[in-house]
């Protein structure tokens, strides 16, 4: 037996987990064989082009009023017809969706690189500094997100960037609870021994062994919340502490719908329509992902 | 062996749980291994081989276990008198490691190529082609197929003997001055494991790096070792080269375990079995830490710890019985 011959014979040691795959292939897995993921996905892709491209589909503009022409039904000049100010509801819930995607994609990223910051620092260095971030992390686990995004909005007041740091509060301790657990199951893996071994320091450990072997999860985690995130806006506009009136958000839009519902049932309708749609789309893709990226928890 | 050793354990005793009231698991150990040359490990499960080799990489956690009495040494200076950062540089340029899974050694999201150039940035390499170059001589040597195309490839996409290959690459990549092997054959099939043996036979006549081999297998170690240690319990029991140790092994542990490798062609029906199993670490505080499963143990053998008495031909062992059998016993090294 010469050291030259190939070993291709498959051993007991071939149970190595596969990295994850490349961003091509993890669609590819993605949509293979799932018509609702494809859905989704052209969903999202519709309200991003809407929502970038708004002043220019739009028919009219969100923000003109017009007195003679309040609470109309559907006609061929207002396709979706007009709110209690005589605002085109198509046009509104175009730059709504702007909003909306927006907070969607903005505040979990966030969230996701300041939770994983935290998580991954609690998991890997342990003791005193786990301890410290863990217990804040569990304070702001205590409350329900909702509700914590409503203290906080309370206290820093409405606006667009209030509103993102306030949905990137809410999500940022489960982004971190995820990263710490996944730090702890990695940090014991032999290749981080290994990486010891031939004398890798620490920053360079996490940037490079950790962070890339606990990434999947946390993808999976901001596809997830994305809808979620953008349900919490709706909420928090709702309640008057989100987007501010004049500028149209899915959210309140339905508030000023409800003042005149059986009237003009119209705006709560369309509002509350494409919230559950693009929510319903974000879940879906964050589960095909899911699946893709990790195979072993698929049901 | 010519000139100062290599690296030297004087006495080295480590210690888990808390200080001064944990546990030992490894007791006394001395042994040195000059530049270039190839030194076996053996003994059972929880002997404290793989202790000792990660306590040579100062790899033991400080809240785990730790060196309790003694001193090792590299190149004549003490590695336990290192600060962590000097420690870094020590590890990978001056020793490095290969551990005993070769399936997980690897990290999973990097392609091999790129973890043996780490290794090479990591001590100062900083051209990124003399990286690349350099990583694939050793993808060559090494003897993985294709190494230039292969560079990009991830572990999964290797055989357990290949990534053990591989670790080997990167082992020897800054050109360490000892390579320390823990069990790097046993989780693989047995053709494998020869060719892993074959092959880290060739990496050491071409790189002239020292080799520390812990194995529980005296077949592995007789095949590329020249000189062995034999551990039982924490303990240092025999130290020989390899030929005394297959002829005239001086410990009664050494003789059981010698006598226990299956023969071909061999008579008797039953594999012979040391009688008993191996003691928990520290379990043994008095005597012998062998003398309960020893079919020549004495009074004394209960009662004191034999010191290593010299024997013939350099071969030294710690046993009362065959020191005195052997007219020995007035030679007590003290450590």
């Amino acid at each position: 037996m010469s050291a030259a011959d190939s070993t291709t014979a498959p051993t007991k040691a071939d149970i190595v987990p596969p990295p994850p795959p490349s961003a091509l292939t993890t669609l590819h897995l993605m949509v293979e064989g799932r018509p609702a993921t494809v859905a989704a996905l052209a969903v999202i892709a519709l309200f991003v082009l809407l929502g970038v491209f708004a002043p220019l589909i739009a028919p009219h503009d969100p923000l003109t009023q017009s007195v003679l022409n309040v609470n109309q039904a559907p006609s061929a000049e207002h396709l979706l017809g007009t709110d209690q100010f005589g605002r085109d509801l198509l046009s509104r819930l175009i730059h709504g969706s702007r909003n909306s995607l927006i907070f969607g994609f903005v505040s979990p990223f966030l969230a996701a690189l300041i939770g994983t910051t935290l998580g991954v620092t609690a998991g890997f260095f342990g003791g005193f500094v786990d301890r410290v971030i863990s217990r804040i992390i569990d304070l702001l686990l205590a409350f329900p997100e909702l509700l914590l995004a409503i203290l906080i909005a309370a206290a820093l007041g409405g606006g667009f960037w209030n509103v993102v740091a306030v949905l990137t509060i809410a999500y940022t301790p489960g982004f971190a609870r995820v990263a710490r657990a996944s730090t702890l199951a990695v940090k014991e893996e032999p290749y981080i021994e290994a990486a010891i071994a031939i004398g890798v320091r620490r920053p360079l450990m996490i940037i490079r062994h950790v962070i890339p072997n606990i990434a999947a999860p946390v993808v999976v985690l901001m596809a997830l919340w994305a809808g979620s995130a953008i349900r919490l806006e709706a909420s928090l506009s709702f309640l008057g502490i989100g987007t501010q009136p004049p500028n149209p958000s899915w959210g309140n839009i339905i508030r000023d719908g409800l003042n005149n519902l059986f009237g003009s049932p119209w705006p709560v309708i369309g509002a509350g329509f494409l919230i559950t749609l693009v929510v319903l789309s974000f879940n879906l893709i964050g589960d095909a992902l899911r699946d893709a990226l990790d195979p072993d928890t698929k049901t | 062996m010519t000139g100062a050793p290599l690296l030297e354990l004087h006495d080295v005793s480590i210690e888990f749980g808390s200080p001064g009231r944990g546990l030992t698991v490894v007791e006394s150990v001395s042994f040195a291994i000059g530049a270039g040359e190839t030194v076996g490990l053996v003994g059972e499960s929880g002997s404290g081989k793989s202790v000792t080799s990660l306590a040579i990489m100062r790899l033991i956690p400080g809240l785990v276990g730790r060196v309790a009495k003694g001193d090792i040494l590299f190149e004549g200076k003490s590695l336990l008198a290192l600060s962590e950062p000097e420690m870094v540089d020590v590890r990978g340029r001056e020793m490095a490691m290969i551990f005993q899974e070769p399936m997980s050694s690897l990290n999973p999201v990097m392609s091999i190529g790129d973890q043996i150039a780490e290794a090479l940035m990591l001590h100062g390499w900083s051209d990124r082609k003399a990286r690349h170059a350099r990583a694939v001589e050793m993808l060559r040597l090494v003897g993985i197929p294709n190494p230039e195309g292969r560079f990009k490839a991830y572990p999964h996409e290797f055989s357990g003997g290949m990534r053990q290959r591989v670790m080997i690459a990167m082992a020897v990549a800054c050109n360490p001055q000892l390579l320390i092997a823990d069990e790097p054959t046993t989780a693989l099939d047995v053709t494998i494991q020869a060719q892993v043996l074959e092959l880290m036979k060739k990496v050491r006549q071409e790189t002239g790096t020292a080799i520390l081999l812990i194995s529980h297998d005296l077949g592995v170690i007789a095949d590329i070792c020249k000189r062995v240690v034999v551990m039982y319990a924490g303990r240092m029991v025999e130290e020989a080269d390899i030929a005394s140790i297959l002829r005239t092994p001086a410990h009664p542990y050494t003789q059981g375990l010698l006598k226990s490798v299956p023969q071909r062609g061999s008579q008797s029906e039953r594999l012979y079995q040391i009688a008993g199993s191996v003691p928990m670490a520290g379990a043994i505080k008095r005597g012998c830490p062998f003398h309960p499963r020893c079919p020549m143990a004495e009074a004394r053998c209960s009662d004191v710890m034999p010191p290593m008495f010299r024997f013939a031909d350099g071969q030294r062992a710690a046993c009362w019985v065959t020191a005195e059998r052997a007219g020995a016993l007035d030679t007590a090294v003290v450590a």
